[in-house]
C-alpha cells in the first residue's frame, strides 16, 4: 500500500509536470526554439497567483484563469517585437536571447520583490482520503485541472483555424506560407498561448511551492527531461514524459534514503543525460529538429 | 494583349558570386498558359520563388494585377490569389491528407474573431471534389507522409486548388506521376483555363506537355531570357536548341 500511495503521489506530480511543460515543448516544436526562460514563466504565474492572493484573497486557481491573457499577451508582444526577429537565424542566437530574458525577468522580479520566499496559504491545503488512498487536495485539483487543460489544448489545435495552423507552420512554414498563414503571426500567438499556459501552471502551484525570484531554472531543466523523454509539441508525450518524471521523482523521495525533495533537480538532469547518450533523437523520437522539405 | 496578371521587370538575383537572374522580363497575361524552360541551373525556381515573393530579389519591381509587390511577403501573394507547386514537394506528413487540403483552403477575408471557428461543410465539400478530381480521395485519411512521390505530388496539386487561386505557379508538378493522370491534368488544366479563366505559369522538363499545353514559352539560360515564343517557335529556335536541347 505504501507503494501505491507514492505512485498515486508521482502521478498527481506528474500530470502538472506534463501540463507545466506544454509550453516549453510547444515552443520548441512549432519553431525550433529552446525557451530558456521557460522557468521563469513559471515563476511569474506564481507571484501573480501570490500577489492576487494577498492583495485581494483572490484563490490561485482563480488567478490561474485571470493570469493567462495576461500572459498571452506578454508571449504574443515578446515574441512578435523580439523573438521573431530572430526565430530564423542560427539557433544559438535564440537560445542566448531566451537566456537574457530569463535572467532580466529573475532580477527585475528580485528588485521588485526581493529573495525572500513568499508562499500561499490556502483553506484547503489538506488532503482527503479515498478507496483506502489518501490525495492531497491542492495536487489532485491541479491534476485534473491540467488534464482538462490538455483536453482543451488538443481540441483547439485539431480542430481550429488557427490551432491546424500552428500545426502546419510547426511542419513546414514554406508550405504554411505558400497558402496564406502568417507564420510569424502564428509564431506570436502560439507563444501567446504556450506562454499563457506556463504561467497558469505557476499559479496553480502557488499553494504548494516556495515562490521566490530564481525558482524558474528548475522547472526549465524539468522541462527539458520531460521533452526529452516524451518527444515534442505532443500532449500525449507531455503526459506520459511528466508522469514519468513525477513517479521516479516520487519514488526516489521516499524510498532512497536522505534523497530529499531536492532530489527532482538531479534526477531531471540524469534522464536528460541518459536520453541524450542514449537515444539522442528523444525516447519517443521527439527530439527531432523541426521538420521542413517534404 | 491586355495588362499582365503577374509581372517581373528586370529582375536580379544573385547568391554569392552565381548571377541566378539576371534583369529577366516576364509578364503572365490572364487567361494564359505559359511555360518557362531552361537547362539546370538555368534559374527557372529561382525565378518562380522570386515572382512567389519566398525570396527577395536584388534589383526589379515584380507586379501582381497591377500592384506592386516587390516587398510583399508569400504568405500576402497567397492570400491575393497565387498559388505555388514546389520542385521537392511540400505538404505536412503528419497531417492527414484531409487535413492538408483543410488548411490549404482560403485564407483571405480570414479574421482574428473567426480563427477560432472549425472548417465549413463547403470546405470539407471542396476538399473532397478536389481530392476524388486528382485520384486521391481513398487516400483521405493517410497520413501525408504515407504517401508515395507521385502521389504526394498530386495532393500538393489538390493542395494549390483549394483556395481557388487566379495564378498557379507550378514548378514540375507534374514528374513522378503516371502519364494517363498528366493527360488528365493536361485537360483539367485547359478547363480551368477555359471556363474559370485561371491562369499558368509551369516549369517543366517535359517538353511534349509544354508544347501540347502552352500558349507561350519563355526560355531561361544562365540567368536570362534566351527566347520568348509559341511552342513551335520555340523548338524551330536554333539557339534554344543549342543551349538545351542539344539536338
Amino acid at each position: 500500500m505504501p507503494f501505491l500511495q507514492a505512485l498515486l503521489n508521482g502521478i498527481l506530480v506528474g500530470g502538472f509536470y506534463g501540463f507545466m511543460v506544454l509550453g516549453f515543448s510547444i515552443i520548441w516544436g512549432v519553431m525550433g526554439i529552446i525557451n530558456l526562460a521557460h522557468g521563469e514563466y513559471v515563476m511569474m504565474g506564481a507571484y501573480f497567483a501570490w500577489a492576487m492572493f494577498r492583495a485581494f484573497g483572490i484563490d490561485p486557481f482563480v488567478s490561474a484563469l485571470l493570469v493567462f491573457p495576461i500572459m498571452f499577451v506578454v508571449g504574443y508582444v515578446l515574441q512578435w517585437l523580439i523573438i521573431n526577429r530572430v526565430v530564423e537565424r542560427p539557433h544559438l542566437i535564440s537560445l542566448l536571447l531566451n537566456f537574457g530574458i530569463s535572467i532580466s525577468i529573475a532580477n527585475i522580479y528580485k528588485l521588485i520583490y526581493k529573495a525572500d520566499y513568499r508562499s500561499v496559504t490556502v483553506a484547503y491545503a489538506g488532503s482527503f482520503q479515498l478507496a483506502g488512498f489518501t490525495f492531497p487536495t491542492v495536487k489532485t485539483i491541479i491534476f485534473f485541472a491540467a488534464l482538462l487543460i490538455m483536453v482543451g489544448l488538443h481540441l483547439f489545435l485539431h480542430r481550429t483555424r488557427v490551432g491546424k495552423s500552428i500545426r502546419a507552420a510547426a511542419q513546414n512554414k514554406e508550405a504554411a506560407r505558400i497558402v496564406g498563414i502568417d507564420v510569424h503571426r502564428v509564431y506570436a500567438i502560439t507563444a501567446g498561448i504556450c506562454i499563457g499556459l506556463t504561467a497558469v501552471a505557476g499559479a496553480m502551484i502557488a499553494p504548494i511551492q516556495p515562490i521566490f525570484p530564481f525558482m524558474g531554472p528548475i522547472f526549465t531543466v524539468r522541462a527539458f527531461a520531460i521533452t526529452a523523454l516524451g518527444g515534442l509539441g505532443r500532449i500525449p508525450g507531455a503526459l506520459l514524459g511528466g508522469l514519468l518524471l513525477g513517479i521516479v521523482e516520487t519514488l526516489l523521495t521516499i524510498y532512497v534514503p536522505g534523497a530529499g525533495a531536492k532530489v527532482g533537480t538531479a534526477v531531471s538532469f540524469i534522464i536528460l543525460v541518459l536520453v541524450l547518450i542514449t537515444r539522442p533523437q528523444g525516447l519517443l523520437k521527439g527530439l527531432r529538429p523541426v521538420e521542413g522539405g517534404a | 494583349m491586355s495588362t499582365p496578371i503577374l509581372e517581373g521587370q528586370g529582375i536580379s538575383k544573385a547568391y554569392g558570386g552565381v548571377q541566378a537572374l539576371y534583369r529577366v522580363n516576364i509578364a503572365l497575361y490572364p487567361g494564359e498558359i505559359l511555360g518557362l524552360i531552361g537547362p539546370n541551373g538555368s534559374g527557372k525556381t529561382t525565378l518562380f520563388n522570386a515572382l512567389s515573393r519566398v525570396i527577395p530579389v536584388d534589383e526589379g519591381r515584380i507586379f501582381f494585377r497591377g500592384q506592386d509587390v516587390t516587398d510583399a511577403r508569400p504568405y500576402q501573394m497567397a492570400r491575393m490569389g497565387l498559388a505555388r507547386t514546389f520542385q521537392v514537394v511540400r505538404v505536412y506528413k503528419k497531417m492527414s491528407v484531409l487535413e492538408n487540403m483543410l488548411i490549404s483552403r482560403s485564407w483571405r477575408g480570414v479574421r482574428a474573431w473567426n480563427v477560432l471557428r472549425p472548417s465549413r461543410r463547403e470546405t470539407y465539400q471542396r476538399a473532397w471534389e478536389l481530392l476524388e478530381f486528382f485520384r486521391i480521395a481513398h487516400l483521405a485519411h493517410m497520413p501525408a507522409g504515407a504517401l508515395s512521390g507521385g502521389q504526394r505530388r498530386l495532393l500538393e496539386l489538390a493542395m494549390a486548388s483549394m483556395p481557388d487561386p487566379e495564378v498557379f505557379l507550378l514548378d514540375e508538378a507534374m514528374s513522378g506521376i503516371n502519364p494517363a493522370l498528366v493527360e488528365e491534368i493536361k485537360e483539367r488544366i485547359q478547363e480551368m483555363r477555359q471556363h474559370q479563366g485561371k491562369t499558368f505559369l509551369m516549369v517543366e522538363h517535359n517538353i511534349q506537355f509544354i508544347s501540347d499545353l502552352c500558349d507561350r514559352v519563355v526560355v531561361l539560360h544562365q540567368g536570362q531570357v534566351l527566347a520568348e515564343g509559341t511552342p513551335q517557335e520555340i523548338t524551330e529556335n536554333e539557339a534554344v536548341i543549342e543551349a538545351y536541347l542539344g539536338v
